[in-house]
C-alpha cells in the first residue's frame, strides 16, 4: 500500500473527499455503509482521475464479469471501494465509490446459490 | 410483442444471474438519476416490468432529436429498442414505409391500447393541414388520432414541448406543442435542441420501471433530470463565486477555464442534465468545451435575446445610447435601466440575430 496520501488539488474533487470522510466515519462508528454515483456529480474526467489518484489503491483486486465486466478495488483506505461497470448495454464505463466493509453486489445471491446447487446435484447424479 | 414478457424474463434468457441481475439494477439507478440507496425498489419493480410498445412520431423537426437519440449510450440505441421498449412506429429507424410503415402504427396501437407510449418530436402547424402531412394524414390529426389510446406522452425536444425554432418569431405555420393540443393525456416534456440521449432514454426506462411518469416540475419536465439548473451543477461555478469571467473567448480567462457568463452563458436560468450526463458518452458537454450554455431546454430560446449576450445586459448598447441620454441632459442610470426592460421586452416579442461581431 502506498503510504504516502497524494494531496489531490482540483476543486472539484476536494467536496467528494469531504464526503468521502464523512461516510467513513459513519462506518467506522456505525457500520452504516454508503455509496456515491460519481456520474451524477459534476466532475470533468480530470476530477475523476485525481480523486482516483489520490484514492489509491489497496489490498483487494476483484473482477466481476455478469452483465458486462466490472471491477472492484479496495483504496489504499480500507473501506473505501471504487466500483467500475462497464454494462453490456451501454458503451460508457460507470464509476461508484463505495464505502462499505464489503461491495454487497460480490455476495453471492440466495437465487443463484439454488441454481448453483441444483447444477451440482445434476452433476453428481 | 409478448405481453407477459418481463425484463427480467429477457435478462435471464441472455444467461445473466440474480447477481447480474442486480447489477443491471444499479446501473439503471444512474441512468435514472436516483440515488443508489433505491436500488432494491427499482430490483423489485424491474422483476415484473415488461417492455411498452413506443410509436414514435415526427412533426415539424429537423431530425435532430432522433439522431441525438440513436448516440445514447446507457442504454446504447439497440439495447433500448431490444432489450427496454418495443419501438413500433419510427419514421427514420423503422425499415418498412408507405402503407406497411402506417399498417404498422395501426397494428400497435390496436394491440397495445392504452398501454403504449406515444413519443413525439417536432412541433405541430396549426395554420394550414397541408403545411405537414405524413401519408396524407396532417400532423394534428394524426396526434390526435394516436395520443387518443396511448397510456401518456413523451414530448421530445424544444419543437414538441413548447414550439422550438417553428414556433419563434415569426411562426409561419402556427406552430404549436403537443401539449396545446392533447389536454387529457399525462405528457412529459423532455426539452432540448436536441434534448440529452440519456435523459431520452432515461424517461423511458423510468416508464418500463415503474409503469408511472416520473415527478414533474411547472413546465412539465421530470425532475430527476431538469431539477437544477446548469450553473448550479457548473464545474465552472466556484469561479462564477469567486468573479473570475472569461471577457472573450480567446483571453487568459476563457483559457484558465473561467466562468462564461459575461459571454451569454444561459446556465443561471436553464435546467437541464448537461452539466452531470453530459454528451458524446460522457466526453463533455457546451461549457467544458468553452461555449456558453444557450438555454435549449427553455421556453422561446430562440427569441430571448442574442446567445453571446450576458443575461445581466441589455440586448442593445447601453453606453452609445447613455451617453446621448446624458447630453439631452437626463440621469445616465435611470435611462439606461429603462433601455434594459425595454430591449428585454422587444427582445422576447422580436427575433434577435446573431452576427460574428457579437462572438468578438
Amino acid at each position: 500500500m502506498n503510504s504516502a496520501v497524494k494531496v489531490c488539488t482540483h476543486q472539484n474533487a476536494i467536496p467528494i473527499l469531504h464526503e468521502i470522510k464523512h461516510a467513513l466515519l459513519k462506518l467506522a462508528e456505525n457500520n452504516q455503509a454508503t455509496t456515491i454515483d460519481l456520474s451524477s456529480l459534476p466532475m470533468t474526467s480530470q476530477d475523476t482521475e485525481q480523486l482516483l489518484s489520490t484514492l489509491g489503491k489497496g489490498e483487494v483486486n476483484v473482477t466481476l464479469t455478469s452483465a458486462g465486466e466490472s471491477t472492484f478495488w479496495e483504496t489504499q483506505f480500507p473501506g473505501v471501494w471504487v466500483t467500475q461497470h462497464q454494462p453490456h448495454f451501454s458503451s460508457k464505463q460507470l464509476t461508484y465509490i463505495e464505502i462499505c466493509l464489503f461491495p454487497s453486489l460480490l455476495m453471492a445471491q440466495q437465487a443463484d446459490i439454488t441454481d448453483g446447487l441444483n447444477r451440482l446435484q445434476e452433476i453428481m447424479s | 410483442m409478448s405481453k407477459q414478457y418481463t425484463l427480467m424474463d429477457h435478462l435471464q434468457g441472455q444467461g445473466i444471474t440474480r447477481r447480474g441481475f442486480l447489477k443491471f439494477c444499479s446501473i439503471t439507478a444512474t441512468m435514472l438519476a436516483l440515488p443508489p440507496s433505491l436500488i432494491p425498489q427499482i430490483a423489485k419493480a424491474l422483476e415484473s416490468a415488461k417492455r411498452p410498445s413506443v410509436i414514435w412520431l415526427s412533426f415539424q423537426e429537423c431530425t435532430g432529436c432522433t439522431e441525438s437519440i440513436t448516440r445514447s449510450h446507457a442504454p446504447t440505441i439497440e439495447s433500448l429498442i431490444f432489450d427496454f421498449i418495443s419501438l413500433d412506429y419510427h419514421h427514420t429507424l423503422q425499415a418498412a414505409s408507405g402503407h406497411a410503415a402506417e399498417a404498422a402504427r395501426e397494428q400497435a396501437m390496436k394491440d397495445n391500447e392504452d398501454q403504449y407510449i406515444l413519443v413525439v418530436d417536432g412541433s405541430i402547424p396549426t395554420g394550414n393541414p397541408g403545411f405537414s402531412t405524413i401519408a396524407g394524414i396532417d400532423n394534428k390529426q394524426m396526434l390526435i388520432d394516436t395520443a387518443k389510446h396511448a397510456a401518456a406522452i413523451v414530448a421530445v425536444g424544444t419543437c414538441a414541448t413548447y414550439g422550438g425554432l417553428p414556433h419563434a418569431d415569426p411562426n409561419p405555420t402556427n406552430a404549436v406543442a403537443v401539449s396545446d393540443i392533447i389536454k387529457d393525456k399525462p405528457i412529459i416534456n423532455v426539452p432540448g435542441c436536441p434534448p440529452i440521449p440519456i435523459v431520452m432514454t432515461g424517461v423511458l426506462a423510468h416508464f418500463l420501471t415503474f409503469g408511472t411518469i416520473p415527478d414533474l416540475d411547472d413546465l412539465g419536465r421530470p425532475k430527476m433530470f431538469y431539477g437544477n439548473s446548469i450553473h448550479d451543477r457548473c464545474y465552472r461555478r466556484p469561479f462564477y463565486e469567486k468573479g473570475l469571467f472569461a471577457e472573450t473567448f480567446d483571453d487568459e480567462g476563457a483559457k484558465a477555464g473561467w466562468c462564461l457568463f459575461k459571454l451569454g452563458c444561459k446556465g443561471p436560468t436553464t435546467y437541464n442534465a448537461c452539466a452531470t450526463a453530459k454528451w458524446n458518452e460522457g466526453t463533455s458537454f457546451p461549457i467544458e468545451a468553452g461555449a456558453p450554455c444557450i438555454g435549449c431546454s427553455q421556453p422561446d430560446f430562440w427569441d430571448n435575446g442574442g446567445f453571446y449576450n450576458a443575461l445581466s445586459q441589455p440586448t442593445i448598447s447601453i453606453g452609445e445610447t447613455a451617453a446621448a441620454a446624458i447630453a439631452a441632459g437626463a440621469v445616465a442610470s435611470v435611462a439606461a435601466s429603462a433601455i434594459h426592460k425595454s430591449a428585454k421586452a422587444k427582445a422576447a416579442k422580436k427575433h434577435h440575430t446573431v452576427t460574428t461581431d457579437d462572438m468578438e
